[in-house]
């Protein structure tokens, strides 16, 4: 590890010496679990497979594989590294700064030496071509092995197919480069973990739709990388724990809102370059019953007996995967099933498969009656977007609702 | 429909063979589309100058297209159908799901999504796709790209806002091939590649600065002359999908990053002076190609410059500049052009 790397270790450790400061303990559990997959690969020297966050990490769970989603890792890790470096790093990786952060902070992660090389990397065009172009160069550039996962844009059978068969390719892929075999009881069995885990998630929100939310939006945050995850039995463990400290918090009346709160849906991706958001949020009392990260990966129960078919579903089904109406379907039933009342669309730079749906979703909303807000800016660089014109543009909504609603 | 029913065309990767089968005229979407005009912006602004640029169009090409065929090879791509689907005013307006990876399994698949779209066209628009008319339509596409080839012209110089047709290939074919260039003197030779907005701009920009393109890695260059679909299989839907996907390269999937390798042999055999590359901002396809390319500079061992292309088009002061001035130091090198 070099100088860097360390410091950030040594930064998450003390962190989590502190479990008080972490309110929920299922979201601490969460934290000590993303530490220790990293701290096996930068302190034990573990090798790893380095996974874009939308393969099915099932695959992975069943052959034992140990592997780090990057896109998680890097916005973990460049919250406490080098948060304030996000240009130059653009600058420095791609001569440019005129795309999305996540592939630029990714290949940073190697060129600066501040993570181990990947054994192999399993990339996932699914949900963006910034990501897989940056896992795709991180493959040339330092020779490792690379497994590209199509997803196509139309998913009738014949789309389902081809992305069972890749997954099938994807399982020799792994056993060649592991040395393993793959047992197909065992990718049955993660499966129906998936599917329990997936259980407890439904539990949480079923919770919050008619409720105010148990969870704040930023306490919410560690919970969004947690599907990359799916299959591992400490994870649903981890869920069930949610739902068990859910259930406590509407018990006791901890319920994470005011009197007279807006019940609010936030879409795309939340920005940590801007930690004054969340408190300026509070303070204009929008509550976040739900979150696009959410619900997105969210799934139907899978049919075990056919486990690759079942994954393909799944990935497929997606509400960003192929066209649009799928995505504002779901943005309709998320509204109707938790009594929204204004939608948020934070418009990270660069990020076309979210912000390309903008002018759907206003069509869509302003038929529908909802108030719709687009805010613009960098999840990780607070530079590219200006926060006085969020407040402002906040501010201003805000009396859009009450006017709408009639409360203040 | 007649036979001068339009179908604009935006990728390399979509089979034209496909829709002059069925009687259709394509024409290749490309240029003249970035000096932005005023309009709706459905794209959000920190998005893709291309989609951008052609979103302004959509009144314009459904007044001299009847349809458009698009390809998901980018997430952008996928976005401007979606608006073209629900704003503009044509017949048809058709996404083709062309994988994004290169293998055998990509292969079938596309081959039968290419079937799917030849069924399409006849049951929802009544346009016939014979087998016989695909076979000669493979034939005559081979011919053209060969002779494109043969004479190093790129298609643009030719073809630009000229539907292509069965009709008309063979006359196009015949035009080009009694095509003489003009006599381009001991000029610096330069490499150009990339993005596919303002490429032919940027080509002539080079000419009239006083170097000349020897080889054009673009849209309208050598990615599309180097096509070539295999006239004796069995299958013409297989050859297609294997022939675009250039499969054993690889070079027209997004996974891909250029072939450095390929690149080197070039610039030696064909003794470039200097490589230009074109790229717009938020295209994760060109920025990454560019900054791939440029960490070989050393091994390319020529001078590179690197255009990004803002709203201003190729004829903005600017890039002309940046441009002479490029050509100047290439000159300069190794002093065999002073």
């Amino acid at each position: 590890m070099n100088n860097t790397s360390t410091k950030y270790m040594t930064k998450f450790q003390t962190l989590l010496k502190f479990p008080n400061l972490i309110k929920s303990k299922s979201v601490y559990k969460i934290m000590q679990s993303n530490y220790e997959d990293l701290r096996k690969v930068m302190e034990d020297g573990e090798s790893y497979c380095a996974v874009s966050v939308f393969v099915p990490s099932e695959i992975l769970s069943a052959l034992n594989v140990h592997f780090l989603p990057l896109e998680p890792v890097t916005a973990t890790a460049f919250q406490l590294w080098v948060a304030r470096e996000v240009d130059d790093i653009h600058q420095e990786m791609l001569g440019s700064d005129t795309c999305c952060c996540s592939g630029p902070l990714i290949l940073a992660l190697y060129e600066r030496g501040l993570i181990p090389l990947p054994k192999y990397i399993i990339a996932c065009s699914h949900m963006c071509d910034d990501s897989l172009k940056a896992f795709n160069f991180v493959s040339k550039h330092y020779d490792i092995p690379i497994f590209n996962i199509d997803v196509p844009y139309y998913h009738d059978d014949k789309a389902i197919s081809y992305v069972a068969s890749q997954l099938r390719d994807m399982v020799e892929f792994i056993c060649q480069l592991e040395g393993a075999s793959f047992d197909i009881d065992a990718l049955r069995e993660v499966i129906a973990v998936s599917n329990r885990t997936n259980d407890y998630r439904h539990t949480l929100f079923n919770m919050t739709k008619k409720n105010p939310p148990v969870f704040k939006l930023f306490e919410n945050l560690p919970l969004y990388p947690l599907f990359t995850k799916f299959g591992r039995k400490a994870l649903e463990e981890i869920y069930a724990g949610l739902v068990d400290e859910a259930q406590n918090r509407i018990e006791e009346g901890r319920w994470a809102s005011g009197d007279g709160n807006y019940r609010m849906l936030w879409l795309g991706m939340i920005p940590l370059a801007y930690p004054h958001l969340f408190t300026l949020l509070d303070s204009l009392k929008f509550e976040f019953s739900m979150t696009e990260l959410m619900y997105h990966s969210d799934f139907d129960e899978m049919d075990a007996t056919e486990p690759f078919i079942a994954l393909s579903r799944k990935l497929m089904n997606y509400p960003l995967v192929g066209n649009s109406e799928k995505r504002i379907d779901r943005i309709g039933k998320v509204i109707k099933d938790f009594g929204i009342e204004g939608v948020i669309h934070f418009n990270h730079r660069g990020c076309i498969a979210f912000n390309g749906d903008n002018f759907i979703a206003s069509e869509y909303l302003r038929e529908k009656g909802i108030p719709f807000l687009v805010l613009e800016g960098d999840i990780a660089n607070k530079d590219a977007g200006s926060m006085e014109k969020m407040q402002e543009a906040l501010l201003n909504f805000r009396n859009v609702l009450e006017e709408q609603y009639g409360r203040r | 429909m007649t036979e001068k029913t339009i179908v604009g065309i935006f990728d390399n990767v979509i089979p034209v063979e496909i829709y002059h089968a069925a009687n259709l005229a394509t024409v290749w979407i490309s240029d003249s589309l970035s000096n932005s005009l005023p309009g709706i912006d459905y794209f959000p602004t920190q998005s893709c100058l291309y989609c951008r640029s052609v979103e302004k169009h959509i009144d314009r090409l459904s007044a001299s297209c009847r349809g458009v065929i698009f390809a998901n090879t980018c997430t952008s791509m996928e976005k401007l159908y979606e608006i073209f689907l629900r704003k503009s005013a044509m017949d048809f307006v058709e996404m083709v799901d062309v994988p994004k990876v290169a293998s055998e399994a990509s292969v079938y698949f596309y081959k039968e999504r290419l079937k799917s779209l030849a069924v399409k066209m006849e049951a929802q628009y009544g346009l016939p796709v014979e087998k016989e008319s695909l076979h000669e339509a493979i034939k005559l596409n081979n011919k053209l790209r060969n002779t494109l080839r043969g004479k190093k012209l790129y298609r643009s110089l030719l073809l630009k806002d000229d539907p292509l047709s069965l009709s008309n290939i063979k006359g196009k074919i015949g035009r080009i091939e009694t095509h003489e260039e003009k006599h381009r003197g001991d000029r610096p030779r330069l490499l150009v590649m990339g993005a596919r907005i303002e490429e032919d701009s940027l080509a002539k920009a080079v000419e009239q600065e006083g170097a000349c393109v020897a080889v054009y890695l673009t849209d309208n260059g050598d990615s599309y002359n180097s096509i070539s679909v295999d006239e004796n299989t069995g299958d013409p839907f297989e050859a297609l999908a294997r022939g675009y996907l250039d499969i054993g390269r690889g070079r027209r999937t997004i996974t891909e990053l250029p072939d450095i390798k390929m690149l080197r042999e070039m610039v030696v055999n064909e003794r470039i002076d200097g490589i230009v590359t074109l790229s717009y901002p938020y295209c994760a396809r060109t920025v990454y190609d560019v900054a791939w390319v440029k960490k070989h500079r050393e091994w390319l061992d020529v001078p590179m410059l690197n255009l990004q292309m803002d709203n201003t088009g190729m004829a903005s002061a600017g890039l002309r500049n940046r441009i002479s001035a490029f050509i100047e130091m290439v000159e300069a090198r190794e002093g065999k052009y002073v």
